[in-house]
């Protein structure tokens, strides 16, 4: 025996969101930005370890703000797409070389933190400002002291991601200038804290260690490699008795 | 109805018929905001007013190869022809935006207010938001700059400070003047590490160096470069975006409201030099007054061949 139509009911779940209040971060809105890779300029290269497995050479990725007003961005009407805000200044960082990624540029999940759904970079959260955009690798938080927020970075995905930009070829590698010039100023901070003869030698020495190690790590930092060759596989050692 | 039983206690009459109220002037809140006026300090140049020019944009136009920037050549012979030189030229656009604010309140909210909350009083603070505007856009474009001058993988130090000095002194045309705008945490990572520095431990230099904010947005001068701080500077991948410049690397252009004809029934507020205008309504019907400010104002960079310019991005923690 069918149900009689006038029984049916629509149940779904009730929408409590505008009867919850949710603690906003104490954060400033901000605008949301596409990234930008700037080619070939100082500081657009970092030696990264952490997510990896060796030191390793990995792209700057610099947010560019969507803000009318601010670097090129302009306000338009009301009947123009909204892609002609920033469709300026975009065509100027082309001209100059720049890798854009789209704010549609599509994040697998294996390259976010656990729990991140897969999508875009750009992610939002509600803050007492307005709308605080962030990276997804990027948790905004209350900070412990104070009345501001901060934001804790996955570093480890974060580094995988931009070392897979490389190897798929979305951003292209450095000229060896660009390096060098890293290694030099990992050098140049060595022989700053090293020539630092004031200050005790305990300090000095700790200071000494730490940028030595850092240097180290610049020294053998590779570029990300497409598909590392696997070590070849140990010759077993034969054992005569 | 409640019972209040005896001892008759404050906290008890207070939750049933009392009323807790706070007094919130506006000096109060002022103190707790980041005053940090980016255009008193000289910390951004003006480059004009688009008004009446068909166009949202001023085009600043550079030229070098001249003057004090071309040396002549030493010609080996007394025949050798001079070969003609080229003059090399550029333009820089800075692009103007709207910005807006907006209060209303109830008829009822008016008459009752005693807390300087009408929007007659906002209003009033309109000038002070353009200035935090104004401040925040500069942050945004300074966080647009391309070349790092700090080690990204650590939070800043002395030595990330040695650096961008010397990034300052080996770019040609630098003047000697250079700001920076950090984030107070930068600020905070910077003095930690000047106080593991001995040689810079006399006591004049320690108060220097570790003083609080001395007036709005300026905290010290280290090594030639005053340093301004800011909670606008951008955060980003567990990042801050500071950024330092020599003054005149970052302009701003507005769009002056003194031509906008008869505005007389919105009983308008305009400052046309900062392309402000302001104006105001009443609704009988909603009982409701409003008051809103725009502003046609935009901030952008010019090009680091003019003025040196550096990113500090530095580790957040």
């Amino acid at each position: 025996m069918g149900i009689p139509s006038d029984s049916l009911m629509d149940s779904r779940p009730a929408a409590i969101g505008g009867l919850i209040d949710r603690p906003k971060l104490p954060l400033p809105g901000n605008s949301p930005f596409f990234l930008v890779h700037y080619v070939d300029v100082g500081g657009s290269w970092e030696v990264v370890e952490e997510g990896m497995d060796a030191p390793t050479f990995v792209p700057v990725l610099q947010p560019f703000p969507i803000r009318p007003g601010a670097a090129g961005v302009r306000t338009v009407s009301a009947d123009e797409p909204r892609s002609r805000m920033y469709a300026r200044p975009l065509a100027k960082l082309q001209e100059q070389g720049a890798v854009v990624l789209p704010l549609d540029f599509h994040v697998d999940g294996a390259h976010l933190p656990a729990g991140v759904a897969a999508g875009p970079y750009l992610r939002e959260t509600d803050a007492q400002g307005g709308a605080f955009y962030h990276t997804a690798w990027d948790t905004p938080r209350k900070a412990i002291r104070g009345n501001a927020a901060t934001v804790d970075c996955d570093r480890a995905s974060y580094n995988r991601w931009r070392a897979a930009l490389v190897t798929s070829g979305i951003i292209p590698e450095p000229r060896q200038a660009v390096l060098d010039d890293v290694r030099a100023r990992a050098m140049r901070r060595l022989d700053n804290v090293r020539s630092a003869t004031d200050i005790p030698t305990d300090m000095r020495e700790a200071n000494t260690a730490t940028a030595r190690t850092r240097l180290d790590a610049v020294k053998a930092a590779k570029l990300p490699q497409v598909n590392p060759t696997p070590s070849a596989p140990k010759t077993a050692k034969k054992v005569t008795a | 109805m409640a019972v209040l039983n005896s001892p008759l206690l404050a906290a008890d009459a207070e939750s049933s018929i009392g009323r807790s109220f706070q007094y919130l002037p506006g000096l109060i809140r002022q103190q707790l905001a980041e005053r940090f006026d980016v255009a008193a300090g000289g910390l951004i140049a003006s480059v004009g007013d688009v008004a009446g020019s068909g166009s949202d944009t001023i085009r600043t136009r550079r030229a070098t190869g001249y003057g004090w920037s071309k040396a002549m050549a030493s010609l080996a012979s007394e025949t050798q022809a001079i070969a003609a030189s080229p003059v090399t030229v550029g333009v820089d656009d800075i692009t103007i935006g709207r910005q807006g604010l907006a209060f209303s309140e109830s008829f009822q909210h008016a008459i009752q207010d005693d807390a300087m909350l009408k929007v007659d009083d906002l209003a009033g603070y309109m000038v002070d938001s353009y200035l935090a505007t104004l401040r925040s856009l500069l942050c945004t474009t300074g966080a647009t700059f391309a070349t790092n001058s700090a080690d990204p993988a650590a939070t800043l130090d002395v030595n990330d400070w040695i650096a961008l000095r010397a990034d300052f002194e080996e770019t040609a045309g630098f003047d000697g003047r250079a700001v920076a705008v950090l984030h107070p945490v930068q600020v905070a990572h910077l003095r930690s590490s000047i106080r593991s520095e001995t040689a810079l431990q006399y006591p004049e230099s320690f108060e220097l160096y570790q003083r609080m904010q001395a007036e709005a947005g300026f905290r010290f001068t280290f090594l030639g470069i005053d340093i301004y701080a800011s909670q606008d500077v951008s955060l980003s991948g567990g990042d801050y975006y500071g950024f330092a410049y020599q003054p005149g690397a970052i302009a701003y252009a507005v769009g002056s409201t003194a031509q906008m004809g008869d505005l007389s029934d919105a009983n308008p507020i305009l400052v046309p030099e900062w392309g402000i205008v302001v104006t105001r309504k009443t609704d009988g019907q909603s009982a409701t007054k409003r008051v809103d400010a725009n502003a046609f104002v935009g901030v952008g960079k010019l090009d680091p061949t003019l003025f040196a310019q550096f990113l500090i991005r530095s580790n957040a923690t």
